[in-house]
């Protein structure tokens, strides 16, 4: 006996596998597909996320410094209109022609926010102090600053000095300390102090710059006299003596002289201070943040807010900004914590995209349990079909046996006799329904598992017989419907093929012609060998079959158009079992179709490959 | 020839016994495995027709302990289930041949025959198989010639199916050429000597191989009634 052949079906169960495969493989991707597209998308709101976030705390940075820059900016437009309306002061330098160098020298004494005073006339001469009559404090003044007087550059105006523009920048300014920041109590007290020396000293200060300064101005000439009205306004001006450097406020007076006057530097910067946020007002502010103070050798003056850290030196602010006139070379640096909230984003992201991976698996699951729950259903159906054909098949066995003995029993009567004639139905039905039960089997077994199709056991014999023993038993049924057959078989004798599969195949093949073309009365089965294939021609002249039908003809359940199927009973099952059994021994049927017309009759060639196994 | 059948269907054993008998064996039975191997023991048959689903001891188990016992045994196995007959391959238990259900005496008689022709070929000239082989293999009677281990004769290019019992007729009318053979001759030696002849059977037989052989029965040529006494093959008539 030979082995199963299980190479001839070999890519027809690859086909059959992939299709099987087909289910799961779609659900997989309709699961995986909105799951990878939510990863990626989450993943980029994510990233957009931060970059907004940064953008945001960069936002908040440079609102935060610009404010406080404001607000420096705001306390030197404030000490400059301040400075500028000392009515002491100003009776001192402007209404004198000569400077009394000794007034002076009290003023500045007495004066709690300034540590010296120049005086320049129009051609940059210094008037006070001069060179001859200054103290050792002075004349340290003179040589340390000597290079600031000695261009007048320096005293240009450089920032907006219109009352409009200091009036706007101070609304700003309050708006911004909303009380926090308080304008600075000291400003009006220098005020106030200056009023009281006014008061004290007026006569006498005006009768000492006339009686010592008188020189000094008597000696202009008049061409100096007509440039000093061009030289005019106020500013400040920063004078850098080493590692430190020194804030000027300077104006011009009407007698075309420049007073520059050097303020004590622990006095502004306290009341510079003074005005910026503290730790506590600052929380109320700026949340979990610290802004510094930094002057030009980077050292820290002072910083506000409640962001703590060890080492703050050591981590890179968030902003940064230079500070405007005339803190030039000053900075302020804005520290906060990179806020962790990505993480959150991402724990929520996460939730997120956990619970939906739920929802699409458990429906992925519900689908996929429906579409089992349907094919186990399907697969009990096909299951009840199949034990009941294997209980109808013993007993059709005894019908078929007896039917057959009955009839050979009844051989030497008239062929006409009624006897041989119900012996003769009883055995042409009862193989009918034997082929019927065997193409329902087959048929419920393909849509098994794999293990369960039937499978092509080649053995070696003649194909020929098997063709003659097959029409043989049609023989009685084509002449009850007077169908001719003729045979011409070439096939060679010694062949290695599935007698079943052959019997099987041609049982459809006839079963038809005796159905469905009895009216063209005639049948014709050719046989050939071409080398590893056999190949068996089934003609009949029937109606033939339509353009229309061709293409659906192997399906299962097709039963053509109702003209041809029309009070013929039938599965539309045959062509479709004959077909894959001819796959499955490595061959196909296919309808002739270049010969084929209507009212032609149907031509089916049958392709078998009978090689061996390792020929294969 | 030796053949047992274990089926527990009684109707279909009933007909298998019937048209293996027709075909000119000595026929054994078994409803069931267990009785299946205690037949084969006491019988020794050469040809066993097997089912496979029985009670007590199924078809499987019957074929190993036949194998265990003799491994030169033709057996057929009788299936209802594809499936099964998957597992008697896939079990490899030698099984010569199989037939499914449904089926007809024509595949019967085809299968027995066929695995016959394999036994007779194999067993050549051996004690179990003398009946057929006492005589030549090929032999000319008439116009056609007979191939008796081949189960088969030949007319030309013609080839006719012949059971092991027309073989043995045509063997002993061979034998006697021109001389009448008695019809208890021809049933002792196509029937066997315990069987009890119907002469209706006979003659049933007879007619059945001239529609067979002849190539116009209704005036033989080869086979000739000897009214009363028996048949006679007449070389001479034919040679004339």
């Amino acid at each position: 006996m030979n082995s199963p052949s299980y190479f001839d079906s070999f890519n027809i169960e690859k086909i059959r596998l992939s299709v099987k495969l087909k289910f799961p493989i779609i659900l997989s991707l309709l699961i995986l597909a909105p799951m990878i597209v939510l990863i990626w998308m989450g993943n980029k709101l994510l990233s957009n996320n931060s970059v907004v976030q940064e953008h945001q705390q960069q936002q908040l940075a440079n609102s935060q410094l610009r404010a406080a820059d404001q607000e420096i900016l705001s306390y030197f437009t404030e000490l400059e209109s301040a400075l500028l309306e000392l009515p002491s002061f100003n009776s001192i330098t402007s209404n004198t022609q000569t400077i009394d160098t000794q007034l002076l020298r009290e003023y500045i004494q007495e004066s709690p926010y300034i540590e010296h005073i120049f005086v320049l006339n129009s051609q940059g001469r210094l008037l006070f102090p001069t060179k001859q009559s200054s103290s050792q404090k002075e004349q340290e003044f003179i040589n340390k600053t000597d290079e600031l007087w000695s261009s007048m550059e320096a005293f240009q105006p450089n920032i907006p000095t219109d009352l409009e523009n200091i009036k706007q920048r101070r609304n700003q300014a309050e708006k911004y300390n909303n009380s926090q920041f308080s304008v600075s109590g000291a400003l009006s007290k220098i005020a106030t102090r200056q009023r009281k020396i006014e008061s004290e000293s007026t006569d006498s200060f005006q009768g000492v710059a006339t009686s010592n300064s008188s020189a000094t101005f008597s000696e202009l000439p008049a061409e100096e006299a007509i440039s000093i009205k061009t030289n005019q306004g106020h500013g400040w001006t920063v004078w850098r003596t080493g590692s430190d450097s020194e804030v000027f406020f300077w104006f011009w007076n009407e007698q075309n002289q420049l007073t520059g006057l050097k303020l004590i530097k622990s006095f502004w910067l306290s009341e510079l201070i003074s005005r910026l946020p503290d730790d506590r007002t600052a929380t109320e502010i700026i949340d979990n943040a610290r802004i510094q103070l930094l002057n030009e050798s980077q050292e820290v003056l002072y910083q506000w807010g409640s962001f703590e850290h060890n080492q703050l030196d050591s981590i890179q602010p968030l902003g940064q900004r230079i500070l405007s006139h005339p803190l030039n070379g000053w900075r302020l640096a804005y520290f906060s914590p990179q806020k962790d909230t990505t993480s959150l984003q991402l724990l929520f992201y996460l939730g997120v995209l956990l619970f939906v991976s739920l929802l699409i698996f458990g429906l992925g699951v519900y689908i996929w349990r429906e579409y089992r729950r349907d094919m186990r259903i399907a697969e009990q159906r096909v299951t009840f079909v199949n034990q009941v054909s294997h209980e109808l098949k013993t007993p059709l066995t005894n019908i078929c046996l007896y039917a057959e003995l009955l009839e050979s029993e009844n051989e030497d009567l008239d062929p006409n006799s009624k006897i041989r004639k119900y012996s003769q139905v009883l055995t042409t039905e009862s193989q009918r329904l034997g082929r019927l039960i065997n193409n329902v089997l087959t048929f419920s077994r393909s849509q098994q598992a794999e293990q369960y199709k039937q499978r092509i056991e080649k053995k070696l014999g003649n194909i020929n017989d098997t063709i003659t023993n097959t029409i043989e038993i049609f023989k009685p049924a084509f002449s009850a419907k007077n169908i001719h057959i003729d045979i011409d078989l070439q096939a060679s004798n010694a062949t290695l093929f599935d007698h079943n599969a052959v019997e099987q195949i041609l049982n459809n093949l006839l079963g038809n012609i005796e159905k469905y073309a009895a009216s063209g009365q005639y049948a014709l089965v050719i046989s050939s060998s071409h080398g590893d294939i056999v190949e068996i021609h089934v003609l009949d002249h029937g109606p033939g079959i339509g353009k229309s039908m061709r293409k659906k003809l192997f399906e299962p359940f097709f039963r053509g158009n109702e003209k041809l199927t029309e009070g013929v009973s039938g599965t539309g099952i045959g062509l479709s079992i004959a077909r894959d059994i001819c796959r499955q021994h490595g061959g196909d049927i296919v309808l002739q179709t270049n010969k084929v017309e209507q009212n032609k009759g149907a031509h089916f060639i049958v392709t078998l490959n009978v090689a061996t196994q390792n020929s294969q | 020839m030796k053949v047992l059948v274990v089926e527990d269907d009684m109707n279909i054993r009933a007909a298998l016994i019937d048209i293996i008998q027709t075909e000119g064996y000595e026929c054994f039975e078994a409803n069931d495995g267990i009785s299946g191997i205690e037949q084969y023991k006491n019988h020794q048959p050469q040809l066993v027709l097997l089912d496979i689903m029985m009670p007590d001891k199924d078809g499987y188990a019957v074929c190993r302990e036949i194998r265990q016992q003799n491994n030169d045994v033709a057996i057929i196995f009788i299936s209802a289930k594809s499936e099964e007959i998957d597992q008697v391959l896939g079990l490899e238990l030698g099984a010569d041949d199989y037939i499914m259900k449904p089926f007809g005496k024509h595949e019967v008689t085809a299968r027995i025959r066929a695995v016959t022709r394999r036994y007779l070929v194999s067993k050549n000239n051996s004690a179990e198989t003398k009946d057929i082989n006492s005589q030549p293999e090929s032999f000319n009677i008439g116009d056609i010639t007979v191939h008796s281990q081949q189960l088969r004769a030949q007319r030309d290019t013609n080839t006719i199916e012949l059971s092991l019992r027309d073989c043995k007729i045509l063997q002993i009318l061979h034998a006697n050429a021109n001389n009448i053979v008695t019809r208890d001759e021809l049933f002792t030696h196509g029937w066997g000597r315990d069987y009890l002849p119907e002469s209706r059977t006979l003659d049933q037989h007879i007619s059945k191989l001239r529609k067979n052989i002849e190539i116009d029965p209704k005036n033989p040529q080869i086979i000739q009634t000897v009214h009363g006494v028996g048949y006679r093959y007449n070389n001479e008539k034919i040679k004339s």
